[in-house]
């Protein structure tokens, strides 16, 4: 092989040999894992207005200007006025985290479209951040039996996907498990297999399901593994 | 690529996405299998490709850069799972280039060998440009845009894959071609 072309031809047809088709079972099994997977939202806003004219910039200014005199009569005004004038609480106020805070679910039947959502407290959800004191807000969706809940830090950065069967999950964790790599994990309290494919957990009682996914696809499945084992304990206690 | 399907699978349709799944299993597949040179490790990385793509597929604004997107997913993919299974790297089985081979020269097919030896030294993202540029013929442009990487990167990538398959290729042509050298 003695020139560039040459190589680039050799090379392109080495390439060109091996397979060229997916095997069935491999697009089988996705679509499967699929069918138990939800999405992530894109709960994403524009920093800015797409089109900033001039209007819309003295708007922007305008409000900036008002939040910077709001925040300053709150942290400034109590030190500058006497007594009369604004006082700090004694004691500190709720922040938004303890007004997300929410309590297990109540009946095992609760099937309200925040079901999911009061498996798992946002600040127990929060301790899985790097910054928890940004906030995670809870956001229940879906309807009837299968409820998600999407936990995001600041209402931008994902961080944690449940979803909860309240009826017909033992059928869908039967599927689960028949899954390929699908490993069974102790010590949760109740049955629950990880599937490293989809970094989930799934925790099943009766002819309940839960399942968990925490983290982003860049972290380690092991990691994830274990913060969704510390969050299916708490789950196994609930549903 | 089918935008309204990429809409509607966007917004959570799962049948729509099942119809993508069947358009780009195959070629995302052969990609995977040409970066990571072994049939149980692209099947790994597809599969889990195939659902990390759905899970952020609300993520993806524009309908129309679906497969430059999913071709960066299949590509993380397969960094992910060798890292996982690079305990099997020392398994990875290769071609049997002696049943493949068409009308080349023992040469040529000598050469083939040691690309595909040489191959498996050369780091993955090196491959994985390597591959795009070579075996979907994608510009380096394309390719630093799909992988979200700067254009340069893209270049130096190529050019070290292509070095050191190269110098495999050299070394081994000073060698008298033996018997039994093919795996």
């Amino acid at each position: 092989m003695s020139d560039d072309r040459k190589f680039e031809r050799n090379a392109r047809a080495w390439l060109e040999l091996g397979p060229t088709d997916a095997p069935d079972r491999v697009v089988e099994d996705a679509l499967l894992a699929i069918e138990t997977t939800s999405q992530e939202r894109d709960l994403r806003l524009p920093w800015r207005l797409p089109i900033m004219n001039s209007a819309s910039r003295l708007a922007a200014g305008l409000v900036a200007a008002a939040a910077v005199l709001v925040v300053g009569v709150v942290l400034v005004g109590p030190r500058l006025g006497g007594v009369g004038t604004i006082q700090a609480s004694p004691s500190p106020s709720p922040s938004p985290i303890a007004t997300q805070a929410v309590t297990p679910i109540a009946s095992p039947a609760a099937t309200a479209s925040d079901a999911a959502c009061r498996l798992i407290a946002t600040t127990e959800a929060a301790t899985l951040g790097d910054f928890p004191d940004v906030g995670t807000i809870a956001f229940p969706s879906g309807t009837g039996a299968v409820t998600g809940c999407y936990y995001a830090e600041g209402g931008i950065n994902p961080l944690l996907t449940t979803e909860y069967t309240s009826s017909g999950g033992k059928a869908a964790f039967d599927l689960v498990k028949q899954r390929p790599g699908v490993q069974t994990v102790a010590d949760i309290g109740t049955d629950a297999v990880f599937d490293p494919g989809t970094a989930t957990l799934y925790v099943s009682k009766g002819d309940k399901l839960v399942s968990i996914v925490a983290g982003t696809t860049t972290s380690a499945p092991a990691a994830r593994l274990i913060i969704e084992t510390k969050l299916g304990k708490l789950v196994a206690g609930r549903i | 690529m089918d935008q309204v399907l990429v809409e509607q699978a966007r917004k959570g349709d799962r049948d729509a996405f099942a119809s993508l799944v069947h358009q780009v299993s195959s070629p995302l597949f052969a990609v995977a299998f040409r970066i990571l040179r072994d049939n149980g490790l692209a099947e790994d990385a597809l599969q889990n490709a195939l659902v990390s793509a759905w899970r952020q597929l609300p993520h993806l604004h524009d309908a129309s850069r679906f497969e430059a997107w999913i071709h960066r997913i299949l590509v993380h993919a397969c960094y992910a799972e060798s890292r996982r299974r690079r305990e099997s790297a020392s398994n990875v089985r290769l071609l049997d280039l002696h049943g493949s081979s068409t009308s080349d020269g023992s040469r040529d097919l000598a050469d083939r060998d040691e690309l595909e030896r040489a191959f498996r030294h050369v780091p993955l993202d090196q491959r994985a440009v390597f591959v795009l540029h070579h075996y979907l013929g994608l510009p380096l442009v394309e390719i630093a845009e799909t992988l979200g990487i700067p254009a340069g990167t893209a270049r130096s990538r190529l050019h070290y894959a292509t070095r050191s398959l190269r110098s495999a290729i050299e070394a081994a042509a000073a060698m008298p071609i033996e018997e039994g050298r093919l795996a």
